[in-house]
C-alpha cells in the first residue's frame, strides 16, 4: 500500500481543527471570537485604561530601533522623492524668494532696531529675563499612518529626559507635544490633531485665541473676541496661557479658508524628520497628584473629541 | 527545511507591508490611507493564495500591529484585516466558478468593506462625519495599487516548488 503524505510545512494546517468540529465552522468560531475581541478592544481603547496605554508604549518602545533603521535605511529614499518635488517647484519660486528676500531685509533693519529697543526697556523695567530652554533633538520614525491620529514616533524617550507635555519644534516652528513617553521612545501629538487645543496670540495687536486641531492640515481658531483684528497672514505663536506651552513659539500664519479663520502650521508637517523636544515643565507636571487628580476630572468633563490617543499617560489632553 | 523557511514568509512581507504603511513618506492624507491599506490587501493576497499561512490569529496580530504603530484605537485595523481574511478565503474557495473579473470585483468590495468599516468605526468613536472623498481616494489608490502589490508577491510563486500540487513524497510500506 502506498501512502500520500504532505511533508512540507506551508501546507500543513497550523491550527487544526477540534475533535469533532468541521474546518468551516471551526474557521467561522475563531473569525467570529477575534472580531468580538478586536471591536470590543476599540471599545476599551475609548474608555483608556493604563494598561493599554502601558502596553502601546511597551510595544512602541520595542519596535523604535527596528523602526529608526527602516527610516534611517529609506532616508535616501524619501530625501529623492523631496528633492524631485521641490526641483519641479524650483523655478517658480526663484522669482518670488527674491522678491521676499529684497522685503526681508528691510525687515532685518527694523528687527534689530526693535530688538534694540527691547532689551534698552526691560532693563529700564528691571524685567525678569524668561530661562533659555533645555532642549533634545530626535529623529521622527514613524508618520501619522492614517486619518485616526496626527501622531508620530521620535526616537528619544524617558533616557533622554523627555516627559509627556514637552512642546516639540522644528526649525520652521511648533509641531506638538509629547503625550506618552517610553524608556526609548515617546509619541508626539501634531498640533493638527483632533484632541489638540492651544491657547495663541495673534498679530501685532496680540489678539487671544484657541488653536483647535480638527484632523485637517489647518486648525481652526476658536474663541476669537469679537473685536480682535485679526487678518490672513497674521502671525500666530502660543501665548503661555494655561501653562501647557512656554510664551513666543512661532507656530504660523493665519489664512482664510471659506468664512473660518485658521492657521497654516510654519512646520512642515508632513514632512517630520529631525525634531527638537524643550525641556519646558508644563503646569501640570508641576502639580501635586491630588490637584492632578482635580484637574483631569474637570478635564474629562470639558473634552470635546476621543480621547484615546491621549491616554497613555493620562492627564494632559485638554 | 526550505518549507519551514518558507512557511512565515506571508507574515514577513505582510510585517514589511506594515513598516511601508508608517513609514513618514509625507504624502497627503489620502495617500497615507490608501498606504495604511496594503497591508489590507496583503492580508487578502495571502488569504486567497495561501490561507494555511495567513491563520486567523495571525491576521488579528498583524492588525494589532498596525493599530499601535498608527497610533490609531486598539482593534480597528485587526476588524479591518480580519474581514479581508475572510473575504480572500470566500474567494479562494468559489473562485473558480467565478472567474477573475467576479474576483477582481470582490477584491473591491472587500477593500471598500474594510475602508467603510474603518471610516465608520472612526466616525462613530471621532464623534465627526466621514471625510468621504478622503476615504473615496484611498480605496482608489489600494484598488489602482493592488494588481501592482499581486504581481510582485506572485513572483515569490517559483519558491513553493510544488505549490498546490498533491503528490509530494510517496511511502512504500
Amino acid at each position: 500500500m502506498t501512502q500520500l503524505l504532505e511533508h512540507d510545512t506551508y501546507r500543513r494546517d497550523a491550527w487544526p481543527p477540534l475533535p469533532g468540529v468541521r474546518r468551516r465552522t471551526h474557521d467561522t468560531l475563531v473569525f467570529g471570537l477575534l472580531m468580538a475581541v478586536s471591536l470590543g478592544l476599540v471599545v476599551a481603547s475609548k474608555f483608556e485604561p493604563p494598561v493599554l496605554g502601558m502596553a502601546r508604549t511597551a510595544i512602541q518602545d520595542a519596535a523604535a530601533p527596528l523602526l529608526r533603521a527602516v527610516t534611517v535605511a529609506v532616508a535616501p529614499l524619501l530625501n529623492a522623492g523631496r528633492m524631485v518635488a521641490e526641483w519641479q517647484s524650483i523655478a517658480g519660486e526663484r522669482n518670488k524668494l527674491r522678491e521676499e528676500n529684497d522685503r526681508l531685509k528691510g525687515w532685518e533693519a527694523r528687527a534689530r532696531a526693535l530688538e534694540r529697543q527691547t532689551t534698552s526697556l526691560a532693563e529700564i523695567a528691571r524685567v525678569v529675563e524668561e530661562p533659555r530652554l533645555a532642549f533634545v533633538t530626535a529623529r521622527v520614525v514613524t508618520g501619522t499612518g492614517g486619518p485616526f491620529v496626527r501622531a508620530a514616533l521620535v526616537d528619544a524617550g524617558r533616557e533622554h529626559g523627555l516627559k509627556p507635555g514637552y512642546p516639540v519644534m522644528t526649525a520652521q516652528g511648533l509641531a506638538g507635544r509629547i503625550i506618552a513617553a517610553g524608556s526609548n521612545s515617546a509619541r508626539l501629538l501634531l498640533v493638527t490633531d483632533y484632541n489638540s487645543r492651544i491657547p495663541v496670540v495673534i498679530g501685532a495687536g496680540a489678539a487671544r485665541a484657541v488653536m483647535q486641531g480638527d484632523n485637517s492640515p489647518l486648525p481652526r481658531i476658536a474663541y476669537l473676541p469679537p473685536d480682535s483684528r485679526v487678518q490672513p497672514g497674521d502671525d500666530v505663536f502660543t501665548s503661555g496661557v494655561g501653562g501647557l506651552f512656554p510664551r513666543g513659539l512661532r507656530i504660523g500664519t493665519v489664512v482664510e479658508t471659506g468664512d473660518t479663520l485658521r492657521v497654516e502650521p510654519a512646520a512642515r508637517l508632513d514632512r517630520l524628520d529631525y525634531v527638537s523636544v524643550l525641556f519646558s515643565e508644563s503646569l501640570s507636571a508641576l502639580l501635586s497628584d491630588e490637584e492632578r487628580a482635580i484637574e483631569a476630572r474637570a478635564g474629562a468633563g470639558r473634552r470635546l473629541g476621543p480621547s484615546w490617543p491621549t491616554s497613555a499617560e493620562g492627564g494632559l489632553a485638554r | 527545511m526550505m518549507a519551514a523557511l518558507l512557511a512565515p514568509l506571508p507574515a514577513a512581507v505582510t510585517i514589511l507591508l506594515i513598516i511601508a504603511a508608517i513609514i513618514p513618506w509625507g504624502g497627503p492624507a489620502w495617500a497615507e490611507m490608501a498606504v495604511a491599506l496594503l497591508p489590507v490587501c496583503g492580508i487578502y493576497f495571502w488569504s486567497v493564495r495561501r490561507p494555511q499561512l495567513m491563520p486567523a490569529v495571525l491576521v488579528f496580530v498583524l492588525g494589532i500591529m498596525l493599530d499601535v504603530l498608527t497610533h490609531g484605537p486598539l482593534g480597528i485595523w485587526a476588524c479591518a484585516g480580519l474581514m479581508a481574511a475572510l473575504a480572500g478565503r470566500v474567494v479562494r474557495r468559489v473562485q473558480p466558478r467565478i472567474g477573475w473579473t467576479s474576483s477582481a470585483v470582490c477584491l473591491v468590495a472587500t477593500l471598500a468593506a474594510s475602508t467603510a468599516l474603518v471610516g465608520a468605526l472612526e466616525a462613530g468613536f471621532a464623534w465627526r462625519p466621514m471625510p468621504a472623498l478622503l476615504y473615496a481616494q484611498a480605496l482608489l489608490a489600494a484598488c489602482l495599487a493592488y494588481p501592482l502589490l499581486a504581481g510582485l508577491l506572485s513572483l515569490l510563486d517559483p519558491l513553493w516548488p510544488a505549490a498546490d500540487g498533491r503528490s509530494l513524497f510517496l511511502r512504500g510500506d
